[in-house]
């Protein structure tokens, strides 16, 4: 692929403007409305996220071939803030925006044996094939976590935590953005880190 | 859960298979504070590749932890220029083939051991391996014969300290950036930012040239690292008539304008 690169001349004032780079800014910005989307979950439901008005949501993005989610499967960590947000009323949505074909996509009969074999408790995994709810989030890499409060307003967007590396031994001294942003949240308090790099293994969308 | 971990990671190929790093240094004898350098040079199989020290939206870069003989201190890494891949408007740094990456390691008069204590991350279009590794080095016995060229080679593919003006400055969204080269016929096309959370790595640049003064607008990074006083990274532009394609280094203080949160 070619990078993108515009060339304008303006004559009148002498000066060239060029552009390059790959994309327009987008994405699902912290204080911003959360966009709206629905998608078929790994049980057939067409799940929207509009139905969940009134309670916390938070989006975790996956690829189970992805060594980074690995690190926080393989420790239970991220099965233990999934059960955390259920067990404090809030709604947990796995997002898998894998294109068929490629590393971590899954038919929904897969999405169901892995909410088994995994122990996961989140609410359901969200079949994103075509990636259009990743891009409109711009879930950037795996895992990719965004928080949706009270209202609907995006709180967070970020990693899961900050030790962005593949050893399981780092989740032990790990700080949990997720975790520390919803506690905040739900004690009426600002986040304190409503953004963080987002850590992982590229996404793969739909080419 | 851990037996399903344990089964996953027996059944996944290893970093080294599609990457093979390997540590060199020249020198044949080395004296107390004279800094010399040493490489560290990764073997990349074809359609797989490693990450720049900023890695871009996914990825990680380079890491070495140092274990050196007491009172020797090393330099942080000096990486040659990046490629830019994408992928669905996404876009990674990182290195092909081949890349050698150095250090400068200051010695004491202690002798000893060198060792690189290595984690870094190789990638295909599809599956990502985490590697982790320790390099050993003798420095001063029977240098490797290879080491002198492959230093050379790569202090050569660093990109060039830039010798015109820079300033940079927060301004609301962007990073302001304003350079001015130091020759007519060079005019700046993009530029690559060492750290990852200063600049939106995959939004549009725009430049603005006139004569060989360039102004960078760049959406600042989306995760924004308030801590960041500079910015760094490489102008990459064009020099004409010739067309070739020149890489600067530029470090520069990043300004606050008044009333811009720090």
């Amino acid at each position: 692929m070619k990078l993108r690169s515009l060339v304008l001349v303006s004559f009148a004032v002498a000066a060239v403007i060029v552009g390059s780079g790959f994309r327009a800014l987008g994405g699902a910005e912290v204080g911003s409305a959360a966009p709206a989307f629905s998608l078929p979950s790994n049980t057939g439901a067409t799940v929207s996220l509009d139905q969940f008005k009134g309670k916390y949501i938070v989006l975790e993005w996956t690829n189970q071939g992805c060594p980074y989610v690995h690190k926080q499967y393989g420790t239970g960590n991220m099965q233990a803030t999934q059960k955390w947000v259920r067990d404090h009323g809030g709604v947990w949505l796995t997002m898998d925006s894998s294109a068929e074909g490629r590393q971590g996509y899954m038919t929904a009969e897969k999405a169901t044996e892995l909410m088994k074999t995994a122990q996961m408790s989140s609410n359901a995994i969200l079949l994103d094939p075509d990636g259009t709810v990743g891009h409109l989030y711009g879930a950037k890499c795996t895992p990719h976590m965004f928080i949706i409060d009270l209202k609907g307003t995006v709180i967070y967007n970020g990693a899961i935590d900050d030790k962005p590396t593949t050893d399981f031994d780092d989740v032990k001294t790990a700080k949990n953005y997720v975790k520390a942003a919803l506690e905040e949240a739900m004690a009426g308090k600002p986040v304190t880190t409503p953004t963080s790099r987002p850590y992982g293994c590229a996404m793969k969308y739909k080419n | 859960m851990l037996a399903l971990a344990a089964l996953i990671v027996a059944a996944t190929p290893r970093a080294t298979d599609y990457s093979r790093p390997e540590l060199f240094s020249a020198v044949r004898a080395f004296a107390p504070g004279k800094p010399f350098l040493v490489g560290l040079r990764f073997t990349i199989k074809p359609g797989w590749h490693v990450y720049w020290h900023n890695p871009g939206d996914s990825g990680q870069e380079i890491r070495v932890r140092w274990a050196l003989p007491k009172g020797w201190q090393a330099s942080p890494l000096m990486w040659p220029k990046p490629d830019v891949m994408l992928d669905s408007g996404f876009v990674n740094y990182g290195y092909e083939r081949q890349v050698t990456v150095l250090a400068r390691l200051t010695p004491s008069a202690q002798k000893g051991t060198v060792r690189a204590n290595l984690d870094w991350l190789v990638c295909d279009k599809e599956m990502c391996l985490p590697g982790k590794v320790t390099l050993a080095l003798r420095i001063g016995s029977a240098a490797n014969p290879k080491a002198g060229t492959v230093i050379a080679k790569a202090l050569s593919a660093m990109p060039k300290p830039f010798n015109g003006s820079a300033r940079a400055r927060l301004d609301g969204k962007n990073v302001i950036l304003e350079i001015t080269l130091p020759r007519k016929g060079e005019v700046a096309k993009s530029f690559l930012p060492f750290d990852p959370a200063v600049i939106h790595n995959s939004a549009t640049q725009t430049v603005m040239i006139n004569g060989n003064s360039a102004t960078f607008t760049l959406a600042k990074s989306e995760y924004f690292d308030a801590r960041q006083t500079r910015l760094r990274g490489i102008v990459v532009g064009t020099k004409l008539p010739s067309n070739s394609t020149f890489f600067s280094e530029i470090d520069v203080p990043l300004q606050r304008t008044s009333g811009e949160k720090p």
